[in-house]
């Protein structure tokens, strides 16, 4: 009775299972149906086995162990049938009294085919081998987008009565072409509790690999082949009654599968896309924003997140060419785990400017693919503005090295002020130049120049004062006097007369000199006082000295000729200089 | 009710007009209080009123162009300095701050050599605007005239000489500001300049997509616009190179 007490509580839980040593089988093949209690129960009550026909049984064992001082027990019927009919059949609940309580099973369904050829024998190793242990390639997605991670776990599923003792080898490892692979490693493999196609296995997860695809359509993922030593009963049985445990070599491979590639929408994309896939937070973090012409600063551009994160190209960082940037230095922090790649990856670029003035760097933008959201994303960082102050201006031109000309060093040379005054003009204002206004102005002085020549001699003749008066009837009565000389010319004494009274009357105009008084030394003295050279005044007195003479001495047509144009010469000369 | 009405869009009417008849130099002096305030998007505000006045001035186009700079806007900063430097193109505090602006373009472009007489043609042709020029071109042809008019009046041989003499030097000084005028007039006319609005612009070959790129421009770039193809424009940059462009915003000065 007190046994009973502290009994119970241990055995609160009472199982009454039926299991079938298999659910699918041929027509000519057997089935074995154990039926476990783990207490002990009286008035069992098999079910009919409607469709079977009962080959053997039941056979009826009990197994009572103590382990730690904890006691196990159980208590099994085995009934060996063998199928009468195609299809599925169903097993019914047997029924069993523990402890007064009802315990029933649950109903089990076999599907029963066709005759198999060869009956398979259930004890056989290779039968229970095949049946009772498999290598599963599981593949996370069968449908990734290009880029989008795909995990694959080679898992090792097998069951009673398969022992695994020895760690297999392996003997084929896949290899994943056209994809971007990493192994995860196992450090301890573990035994678990599975189940494989709705049957309980334990479970032993081989190898773990995050794949990123780097084509697009169908590809192979190539099989894993593992030699496993499983240990087997066999139908010997020992001096005790157990069976005799055999280790067999397997060879077993997870079947070659595939993985169908999707290509990123084009919809939608957008064109700074580097092809990143996953989720992402992106920055750009400047370790100064003001700083002296020369010194240094540095820009990282940083990517953060899940997905192929070595896969891509950063956004490049865009600053004005007048900054010196230097090559960015990259740096990578990814752990790939089951999810992923997951981390940091940054751009760190070193900037120096060389001239002061304001340098925006251009907000950048980095766009992924989100496979979840199925679409595009963007994020997109600040804008900065970099404030050099100190330091020489810069003309637009780079290269200061080469052409040094280019850069303008002013030592003063500040962001100036505004101005304050302004000098209003209509922006309407035509442009003065070349309109008829212009041009009207332009030509009109020359007009104007061009009228005046014509005006001023009409002038002349109009107003004329009395002294150019005077001088006109004296170089008018001159030529009149020689007119007559000339008129004359035919007779000599006539001609010679009218030439002396012409110079006479021309002297006599001139200078109001009257005719009685002439002698040729008052003439000569009188002309060269008036400024006439000496050589014209000897002239002119050598001329009415011709006039003299001409008249007592004979002198050819040739002589009066000469004497005449000398005189008209010499007349316009000496009125010239007057 | 009506009558009311009435007064009331009357009394808003002359309000309005009271406020929009304020002069350029009012809104100039405004626009300056609220830059020195450092309330730079007042301040543009202001200066854009005064533009839309109808005057304008190189002081208000540096003005504009330094608002846009303190703004971070490196496109309207240059192309109003710019359009400061076409009204007077040899302001020091001009040429000195749009250096700062162009500092902070993404391009740099550098320039063609000039060769010394260009340089000096430059000089020349920008120390006056085009009407001062055209002015002066009277002025020395007026000048011209009048002393070939006087001279022929006058009756000592003395001063018709020197009359004739410097009256035969400023009509050869017209001759020249003429000559300068109309360069500069034609290259004002025939030459149009742009500054680049859109971010990035792709510079082709030819005017069409299938093109080579030649090279990119990026916001802030002076170019000069010759020629026009469909929607596409070709253009020219500072070292020579020339491109065709599409649907780029390129704002002509």
């Amino acid at each position: 009775m007190l046994l009973l007490i502290v009994a119970t509580p241990l055995q609160a839980q009472v199982s009454f299972q039926g299991r079938v040593s298999k659910k699918k089988l041929g027509l000519n093949e057997r089935l074995r149906v154990d039926f476990v209690m783990n207490q002990n129960g009286d008035n069992f009550n098999p079910p009919s086995f409607e469709g079977f026909r009962i080959m053997g049984g039941p056979n009826q064992s009990i197994s009572n162990s103590y382990v730690n001082g904890k006691r196990s027990f159980s208590k099994t019927f085995t009934y060996f049938l063998t199928p009468m009919r195609k299809g599925r059949l169903l097993i019914k609940q047997a029924t069993v009294e523990i402890e007064g309580e009802t315990y029933k099973t649950t109903p089990i369904q076999v599907e029963v085919t066709e005759a198999v050829a060869v009956p398979k024998d259930p004890n056989s190793v290779e039968y229970l081998a095949d049946q009772n242990l498999h290598l599963v390639a599981e593949v996370s997605k069968r449908n990734p987008y290009l880029n989008e991670r795909v995990t694959v776990q080679y898992k090792l599923y097998f069951r009673n009565p398969i022992k695994i003792s020895e760690a297999p080898r392996e003997m084929e490892s896949p290899k994943f072409v056209d994809f971007w692979s990493q192994n995860i490693k196992i450090p301890q493999l573990r035994i678990e509790q599975g189940t494989y196609n709705g049957e309980a296995y334990n479970v032993v997860v081989w190898r773990k690999t995050v794949l990123y695809p780097q084509k697009t359509g169908k590809l192979i993922l190539e099989p894993l082949t593992l030699n496993v030593l499983a240990e087997l009963p066999t139908n010997r049985r020992d001096f005790f009654g157990d069976r005799i445990m055999r280790q067999v070599n397997r060879v077993i491979t997870a079947g070659e599968t595939s993985v169908e590639v999707k290509p990123l929408p084009e919809s939608g994309k957008p064109e700074d896309f580097t092809g990143a896939v996953g989720r992402f937070d992106f920055d750009v973090l400047l370790n100064k924003k003001s700083l002296k012409a020369s010194e240094s600063f540095q820009a990282r551009i940083k990517v953060t997140g899940t997905g192929n994160l070595t896969l891509f190209d950063l956004p490049k960082l865009k600053v004005p060419n007048t900054l010196e940037v230097y090559e960015p230095e990259h740096k990578e922090d990814v752990k790939t785990n089951l999810s992923g790649m997951q981390g940091t990856i940054e751009d760190t670029y070193t900037i120096v400017p060389q001239y002061q003035g304001k340098y925006p760097i251009t907000p950048l933008t980095f766009t992924y693919f989100d496979p979840k959201k199925e679409g595009y994303e963007r994020v997109g960082s600040q804008n900065f503005v970099i404030d050099v102050f100190e330091g020489p201006l810069a003309n637009t031109s780079v290269a200061p090295k080469a052409t040094p000309s280019n850069v303008i060093e002013a030592p003063n040379a500040n962001f100036k002020f505004i101005k304050l005054s302004s000098n209003w003009s209509s922006i309407e204002r035509e442009t003065f130049w070349a309109t008829s206004r212009f041009y009207t102005l332009l030509i009109s002085p020359i007009v104007l120049l061009l009228l005046m020549i014509p005006l001023r001699r009409w002038w002349q003749t109009q107003v004329p004062d009395v002294q150019s008066q005077k001088q006109k009837a004296a170089s008018r009565k001159a030529r009149k006097y020689l007119v007559t000389a000339k008129n004359n010319s035919g007779n000599k004494t006539k001609f010679y007369e009218a030439l002396e009274a012409a110079l006479h009357n021309y002297l006599k105009s001139k200078f109001k000199i009257e005719t009685t008084d002439f002698n040729k030394e008052k003439i000569e003295t009188l002309l060269q006082n008036k400024g006439v050279e000496p050589m014209l005044s000897g002239a002119f007195v050598q001329l009415l000295q011709n006039c003299e003479r001409a008249r007592y001495a004979p002198s050819s047509e040739v002589q009066i000729q000469n004497d005449y144009e000398s005189a008209v010469k010499i007349i316009t000369k000496i009125d010239r200089k007057l | 009710m009506r009558k009311k009405s009435y007064i009331l869009t009357l009394i808003f009417a002359i309000l309005g007009f009271i406020s929009t008849a304020q002069t350029a130099e009012e809104w100039f002096q405004k626009g300056n209080t609220a830059y020195t305030n450092a309330a730079y998007k007042q301040a543009l505000e202001a200066y854009h009123k005064a533009l839309e006045t109808g005057e304008h001035s190189a002081a208000l186009y540096y003005n504009l162009g330094n608002t846009y700079y303190r703004l971070n806007e490196v496109a309207e900063s240059i192309y109003y300095f710019e359009k400061g430097l076409i009204l007077k193109p040899q302001d020091p505090d001009l040429s000195n701050n749009i250096l700062f602006a162009k500092n902070m373009t993404l391009d740099a472009i550098e320039k063609l050599p000039q060769t010394q007489i260009t340089a000096f043609n430059n000089k020349l042709i920008g120390m006056m605007h085009t009407n001062q020029w055209a002015w002066l071109t009277l002025l020395l042809v007026w000048l011209f005239s009048i002393l070939l008019i006087v001279y022929l009046w006058i009756q000592s041989s003395k001063s018709k000489k020197q009359l004739f003499v410097s009256a035969l030097v400023l009509g050869l000084l017209g001759v020249v500001s003429y000559t300068i005028t109309s360069t500069k007039y034609t290259k004002l006319h025939s030459e149009q300049f742009g500054i680049v609005f859109s971010e990035v612009i792709q510079v082709n070959n030819e005017p069409n997509q299938r093109s080579e790129v030649q090279f990119i421009l990026h916001e802030g770039t002076k170019v000069q616009i010759m020629e026009q193809f469909q929607d596409w424009q070709k253009i020219r940059i500072a070292n020579g190179v020339e491109g065709w462009v599409s649907g780029a915003m390129i704002r002509e000065l």
